[in-house]
């Protein structure tokens, strides 16, 4: 059924090898922690756009948006609209990036011991890197369905494809990483472009547009054009990707370290601007073949029907089953590639992140900081492999009964509610303390109620019926969170003394 | 309203994929130029920089 060909994994290979070896030779250039973690504060506009869109264009992106095309039609695109224009505005204003920038932090656990205190950075990092590695909890599975309905192969095999990408990704990171690469970023960026606007031209040609609205049309109704109309979202949904939006680019960790990797506060908001069609474009186009996948197999109920006889094939892996129809072999090939880098990219990048936030935003300043740059080196190494057998474990077991996107969501908002009521009381009021962050942070770990094994779980216990959806129980939390925050902040103010006088200041002048 | 919908979603697209397109192209020579410059700057310090500064 697939044309995926020996010429495919020929490219596939030297894709891979090129990737690496790029990689491991750049290494050179890395001198200490700020080259390393933000490339010397030295990216231009050019290249930091690249590496944004390279980052946040990765292959679970592409396959958790193209599932939402799949399920919702011409109506998901309100989430890559919602991106795009929170990305603008955030490109515009500078908002919480540009205070960032200029205060030359590295993570954003960093920044919550220069406003608020070595506790609530520690608290900060745990949840962090807790939320982050759940929420990376299921790229393992992303990935291997991918490779096994691109390349055709069985569909049993997908646990040994997991174990085999987990080796490569540990064997990578460990052994050359600890680095995120501009330069990969950047190679990744040409081809997934690429990439992408020639499949959705593919896509185009081989169902023409009018045929596509006709198809969605049929399939879903109104519901698969208007987004509030739509069952599958509605208001509330549509409230939450606009904060989700706010969350991707200028909340997360991993965009927030490219907004301090910025040559200049001024590139930084030229970055983000720029930046906004990306954050459009990486849910679009694939929301987009999702949906051309939806009417392909509406058209061709014999190539794809979601959980035949209890196979376990879920509308996840359409995309990737239609792609490795529709694209010539070749083609395939380098799609295949730059998603597999973009993969391993992405994971690389992951694991390091999370793994030095235990390190050094909690482990070590628990030891009060007297562990030596070797040891550090030694844990986040040991650390790597521990997460990354937690992530082999967590995707074999773990049932995702959600689409990936809300459950990457869920997953996300147990840090970044807490992390959104804290940067911005945190940036822009000067009363906010130290015991309103605390209780933000603790509120926020409430939206992993957003999760449907948990609500099972409590529905257990309870004994009653429990029907939440994510985006209720995460719009709830940032509420909560932010409303603790102020309270507690007011109820419970810090007491300043002549050097905590001093900080917030410089503070006020720096943003 | 369907129409109007897929109309709205159609030049959302569109235009979106010209806007990316053209991005492409530009980000891709800009950025070539920018990893020039990065390289040659950090080989500059690789070689100013006194031995055992590294972290």
């Amino acid at each position: 059924m697939s044309q995926f060909a020996t010429l495919d994994w020929a490219i596939v290979i030297l894709y891979l090898l090129g990737s690496a070896a790029i990689g491991i030779w750049s290494r050179r250039y890395v001198k200490n922690m700020s080259d390393f973690v933000v490339a010397g504060r030295s990216l231009k506009s050019h290249l930091g756009i690249a590496t944004m869109i390279g980052t946040e264009l990765g292959l679970v992106t592409v396959m958790f948006a193209a599932q939402k095309g799949f399920t919702g039609g011409f109506a998901a695109f309100h989430i890559a609209l919602s991106a795009g224009v929170v990305c603008l505005v955030v490109g515009w204003s500078g908002f919480i990036v540009v205070p960032l920038r200029r205060m030359e932090i590295m993570t954003i656990p960093e920044f919550y011991e220069r406003r608020f205190g070595r506790g609530v950075r520690i608290l900060g990092g745990l949840i962090l890197a807790l939320s982050g590695i759940l929420n990376m909890g299921m790229f393992l599975k992303a990935g291997s369905i991918f490779v096994v309905e691109v390349t055709g192969l069985e569909e049993n095999t997908i646990k040994w494809v997991m174990t085999a990408l987990l080796t490569l990704v540990l064997f990578y990171t460990i052994l050359g990483g600890m680095f995120s690469i501009v330069l990969t970023d950047y190679v990744q960026f040409v081809v997934l472009s690429v990439g992408l606007i020639v499949t959705t031209l593919f896509a185009l040609n081989e169902l023409g547009w009018e045929h596509i609205v006709k198809g969605v049309e049929s399939l879903k109704g109104e519901g698969g054009f208007d987004p509030i109309a739509s069952g599958e979202f509605g208001t509330d949904y549509v409230i939450w990707m606009v904060f989700g939006g706010l969350v991707s680019c200028a909340i997360w960790q991993t965009a927030v370290m490219r907004a301090c990797s910025a040559h200049s506060a001024e590139d930084v908001k030229r970055i983000y601007t720029w930046s906004s069609i990306g954050f459009l474009v990486r849910f679009l186009i694939p929301n987009f073949i999702g949906l051309c996948a939806l009417v392909y197999f509406a058209d061709n109920p014999d190539l794809f029907s979601e959980d035949p006889e209890g196979t376990g094939v879920t509308s996840l892996h359409a995309m990737p089953r239609f792609l490795g129809i529709l694209l010539p072999s070749g083609l395939l090939g380098l799609v295949a590639a730059g998603m597999l880098a973009a993969f391993m990219s992405t994971h690389d990048s992951y694991l390091l992140c999370w793994s030095s936030v235990l390190t050094q935003d909690v482990i070590a300043p628990l030891g009060g900081d007297r562990m030596s740059t070797g040891s550090r080196l030694k844990l986040t190494r040991l650390l790597i492999f521990v997460i990354g057998i937690f992530l082999l474990v967590w995707s074999l077991w773990y049932d995702l009964g959600q689409d990936l996107w809300d459950y990457m969501l869920i997953t996300g908002a147990i840090y970044f509610t807490g992390a959104f009521a804290l940067l911005v009381a945190g940036l822009y009021w000067k009363g906010a303390s130290r015991v309103g962050a605390y209780l933000a942070l603790v509120v926020g770990l409430s939206a992993v109620l957003g999760l449907k094994p948990i609500q099972g779980a409590v529905q257990k216990i309870l004994g009653v019926e429990l029907e939440w959806d994510s985006e209720i129980i995460g719009i709830s939390t940032v509420a909560a969170s932010s409303l603790v925050m102020v309270l507690g902040s007011l109820a419970f103010p810090d007491r300043r003394d002549p050097g905590a006088e001093d900080e917030a200041a410089r503070m006020e002048v720096t943003t | 309203m369907i129409e109007s919908w897929a109309t709205f979603w159609g030049w959302v697209l569109g235009a979106s994929l010209v806007i990316f397109a053209v991005i492409s192209v530009v980000v891709t020579i800009g950025g070539f130029r920018d990893i020039r410059t990065l390289l040659a700057k950090a080989a500059d310090n690789e070689e100013n920089s006194p031995e055992g500064n590294e972290e």
